[in-house]
C-alpha cells in the first residue's frame, strides 16, 4: 500500500484558492452578510418555532375559523401574551440557557443578532395584530366563510370604537419593545423572568387605570389616543436604547 | 334528492383528509423534507395512524347518525290502531263531595277506590294527535299508598322512564283572594317523567303535587328538541307531549279494550288544551334562549355553533385532535388548526344535507301533509344556510295553492328565519 506525501495532498486545495480583487470585496461582504442573516433567521425559527406556530394556531382558529370574539380586545390580550413571551424568548434565550458568551464569540456580530431577533419577533407580532385587527374591522372572516355558507359565520361584526383598535395595536408593541430590550440586556436568567413579570404588572395597572380614570379631568377617549401615540413613540426609543447597550454588552455564561 | 348523494357528501371529506395525510407521511418517509425526519416519528407511525383512523371513524359516525336522525322525522308510524289499552266499561262512579258548611279548606277523605292510570305519549301533528306510545297501571287505594309505580321502555332508540306515587286521596275545597271557591276531588301525589337520549341529553317532566278528578289529567310535558349523541341535526321529538290520565273505575268493572286512537279521540279536547298550555308556558323560555343565542351569534359565532351542535361538538373536537396525531409532533399544532377548519366545513356540509332533505319534503306537492308540516318545523334548525331556507319558505308562504295549515306555518317560519 502506497502512501501519498503530505505536500501533494495539500496541493489541490492551494490551487483552488481564489484571489479576491478589491472590486469584488464589497459583493463578497454583502453575500456573507446575507448568508449570516439567513442563517440567523433559520436558527431563530428552529429555536422558537413552537411559540410562533402555537400562537398562529390560536390566532387562526380564534379570528378566522371560530370567530371567538368579534372585538379588538381579544387581539390585545393575545398580542400582549405573545409580546411578553416572544420578548423574553427572542431577547433573552441565550442568557436563560447560559450560553451567551459562546454565542457572541461566533461570527455574527451583536448588532446582527439583535436586529435579526427584533425583525422576527416584531414581524410576527405585527402580523398577528395588524392582520387580526384588519380582519375584525373589515369583516374578512365573514367574506371568507361567505364562499361556503350564507349565515351563521357571515353576520358582520358590530361596530366598535376606533380607540379599541388603536389600543390593541399600540399596547402589544410597547410590551414587546420593553420585554425584548430588557431581556436582551439582562445579565442573569432571573432578570429575564422579572422583565416579563414587570410587563404583566404594567398591564394590570393600565387595566385598573382604565376603570378608575378621573372622567371629570379628561375623557378616556382623548387620553387613550394620546396614550397610544405616546406608546408608539416610546417603543422605538426603548428598542434603540436596547440596541446601543446590547452592542457593547459583555457576554455572560452563567447557568440558569 | 338522490339517496346516494348525502353519503358521498359525508364520506368524501374524511377520505380526502386521510389520502392527504397518507401522502404527507409517504413524502416524509421518502426523506423529501429539507431537514432530517425524526426517527421517533417513524417509530410511532402505527399508533398515530390508529388515532387518526379513530378520528375519521367518529366523523363518519357523526355523518351517518345525522342522516338517520333526519330520516326519523319522516317515519310515519301512527301506533293509534296497533296499541290497545283498557278503559272503564261501566259508568265512572262519582267522588264524594265536600259539604258546604265545611268552609274554604274543608276536606273529605276517600276511603277506598280503584284507579286506572294511563301514560300517553303523542305528537301534536295537525289536525290531531299522532300516537307514539302508551302505558297503563291499575291502582288500588289505599293498598297502594306511597307505592312507586315505575315503567321503563324504549322510545326510538332512547330510554324513557315514567313513575308516579299517590300519597293521599281526598276531596277538598280551595279558595284564595283572586279566585272563587273551587272544589277539587281526587288524589294527591307526584308524577315523574324522564327520557334519556343516548347517554347524554335528557328531557324531564315533574309535578310533585297533582289532583285527580273524574278524568284526571296530569301535566303534559313539552319536549325541547334534543340533539342525539353524535348528531348535528335536531331530532323529530320536539313536539311530543306526555299526558297522564287517571280515571276512577268501579270495583267490579271488567274493563274493556279499546285502541289508543279511540282513547285519544275521546280526550282530544283536553289534550289540545294541555298541549297549548304547555307550549304557552315554554314559549317565553324559548324566546329567551333564542334571544341569547342571537346575541351570542353576533358577538361570538363560534359559541353559537357549539350550542347548535350540542354534545356532539366534543366528539368533533376529539376527532380533530385524533386526526391531527397523524402528523409529527412539530407540525401537530398547525395540522390541528387545519383539521378543525375542515371539521367545521364538514358540519356545514352536514347542515346543508339536512336542509336539502327537509326542503325536498317541504316543496314536494305529492308528500303527505304531516311530512310537509314536519319539514317546515325543522327548516329553521339550520345554522349555516338560513338565507337559503328563508328563500324556500317564502316561496311556500306566497303560494296560494298549498293547504291552509302549511301556509300558516310557512308564514310563521319565514318570520322566525327573518328575525334570527
Amino acid at each position: 500500500m502506497t502512501t501519498t506525501p503530505f505536500s501533494q495532498l495539500q496541493e489541490p486545495r492551494r490551487k483552488a484558492v481564489k484571489m479576491i480583487v478589491p472590486g469584488e470585496f464589497a459583493n463578497s461582504a454583502r453575500r456573507s452578510k446575507a448568508c449570516i442573516w439567513k442563517g440567523l433567521l433559520w436558527h431563530e425559527w428552529l429555536a422558537h418555532r413552537k411559540l410562533m406556530t402555537g400562537t398562529f394556531m390560536v390566532w387562526f382558529l380564534g379570528v378566522w375559523v371560530l370567530q371567538i370574539a368579534s372585538h379588538p380586545f381579544w387581539i390585545l390580550i393575545l398580542g400582549v401574551i405573545y409580546a411578553v413571551s416572544a420578548g423574553q424568548t427572542f431577547g433573552g434565550a441565550d442568557v436563560k440557557e447560559g450560553s451567551e458568551e459562546f454565542s457572541l464569540s461566533l461570527p455574527p456580530t451583536r448588532a446582527e443578532r439583535y436586529l435579526v431577533r427584533l425583525t422576527l419577533g416584531m414581524g410576527t407580532l405585527l402580523f398577528f395584530t395588524v392582520y387580526g385587527l384588519l380582519a375584525i374591522r373589515l369583516d374578512l372572516p365573514q367574506v371568507a366563510w361567505g364562499l361556503f355558507v350564507d349565515s351563521g359565520f357571515t353576520n358582520p361584526f358590530p361596530e366598535i370604537d376606533l380607540l379599541h383598535y388603536a389600543m390593541a395595536f399600540a399596547v402589544p408593541i410597547v410590551f414587546f419593545s420593553f420585554t425584548f430590550a430588557g431581556s436582551a440586556l439582562a445579565r442573569i436568567a432571573k432578570r429575564v423572568e422579572n422583565v416579563g413579570s414587570c410587563s404583566l404588572a404594567v398591564l394590570i395597572i393600565l387595566a385598573a387605570l382604565q376603570k378608575a380614570w378621573p372622567w371629570w379631568w379628561i375623557s378616556w377617549r382623548t387620553a387613550g389616543f394620546t396614550l397610544c401615540w405616546a406608546l408608539l413613540g416610546v417603543s422605538p426609543v426603548m428598542l434603540l436604547f436596547g440596541y446601543l447597550a446590547y452592542v457593547r454588552k459583555e457576554g455572560v455564561s452563567r447557568p440558569s | 334528492m338522490n339517496s346516494f348523494e348525502p353519503f358521498i357528501l359525508i364520506l368524501l371529506p374524511p377520505i380526502v383528509a386521510t389520502i392527504v395525510a397518507i401522502l404527507i407521511i409517504c413524502r416524509k418517509a421518502a426523506g423529501m423534507r429539507p431537514f432530517p425526519v425524526h426517527t421517533s416519528s417513524k417509530h410511532h407511525l402505527v399508533p398515530r395512524m390508529i388515532c387518526s383512523a379513530i378520528g375519521a371513524i367518529v366523523l363518519i359516525a357523526v355523518g351517518v347518525v345525522t342522516w338517520q336522525e333526519v330520516q326519523h322525522c319522516y317515519i310515519s308510524d301512527d301506533k293509534g290502531n296497533t296499541i290497545v289499552i283498557h278503559a272503564p266499561a261501566k259508568a265512572i262512579p262519582p267522588l264524594p263531595s265536600v259539604p258546604k258548611e265545611a268552609g274554604p279548606n274543608g276536606k273529605v277523605a276517600i276511603n277506598k277506590t280503584r284507579l286506572l292510570c294511563h301514560l300517553v305519549i303523542a305528537e301534536l301533528s295537525p289536525p290531531g294527535f299522532r300516537a307514539i306510545h302508551a302505558e297503563e297501571f291499575e291502582v288500588q287505594w289505599p293498598a297502594d299508598r306511597d307505592k312507586d309505580f315505575t315503567k321503563t321502555f324504549n322510545l326510538y332508540g332512547s330510554k324513557a322512564a315514567y313513575s308516579f306515587t299517590i300519597n293521599s286521596a281526598s276531596s277538598c275545597q280551595w279558595k284564595n283572594r283572586k279566585m272563587p271557591t273551587l272544589e277539587l276531588k281526587g288524589l294527591k301525589g307526584g308524577f315523574r317523567w324522564e327520557r334519556v337520549i343516548g347517554r347524554g341529553s335528557r328531557s324531564k317532566g315533574e309535578n310533585s303535587d297533582f289532583w285527580a278528578s273524574e278524568h284526571l289529567c296530569g301535566p303534559g310535558t313539552f319536549n325541547d328538541p334534543p340533539n342525539r349523541l353524535l348528531s348535528v341535526a335536531a331530532g323529530p321529538s320536539w313536539n311530543w307531549h306526555v299526558f297522564s290520565f287517571m280515571t276512577q273505575v268501579a270495583e267490579d268493572d271488567p274493563l274493556k279494550e279499546i285502541p289508543l286512537a279511540e282513547f285519544i279521540r275521546i280526550r282530544q279536547d283536553e289534550m289540545h288544551r294541555m298541549a297549548q298550555r304547555d307550549i304557552a308556558m315554554w314559549r317565553p323560555f324559548y324566546q329567551e334562549v333564542e334571544r341569547i343565542a342571537g346575541a351570542n351569534r353576533a358577538f361570538c359565532p363560534g359559541f353559537s355553533l357549539m350550542v347548535f351542535i350540542g354534545i356532539s361538538a366534543l366528539f368533533l373536537l376529539g376527532a380533530a385532535i385524533m386526526i391531527s396525531q397523524v402528523f409529527s409532533r412539530r407540525d401537530r399544532g398547525l395540522a390541528f388548526a387545519g383539521i378543525l377548519t375542515g371539521v367545521v366545513l364538514y358540519v356545514a356540509v352536514l347542515d346543508r344535507m339536512t336542509l336539502s332533505i327537509h326542503l325536498s319534503h317541504l316543496t314536494d306537492p305529492q308528500a303527505p301533509l304531516r311530512d310537509r308540516l314536519m319539514a317546515c318545523y325543522q327548516v329553521p334548525h339550520t345554522f349555516f344556510y338560513r338565507n337559503k331556507a328563508l328563500r324556500e319558505v317564502e316561496i311556500i308562504a306566497k303560494d296560494p295553492s298549498i293547504p291552509e295549515p302549511l301556509h300558516n306555518l310557512a308564514r310563521k317560519t319565514a318570520i322566525l328565519l327573518k328575525s334570527g
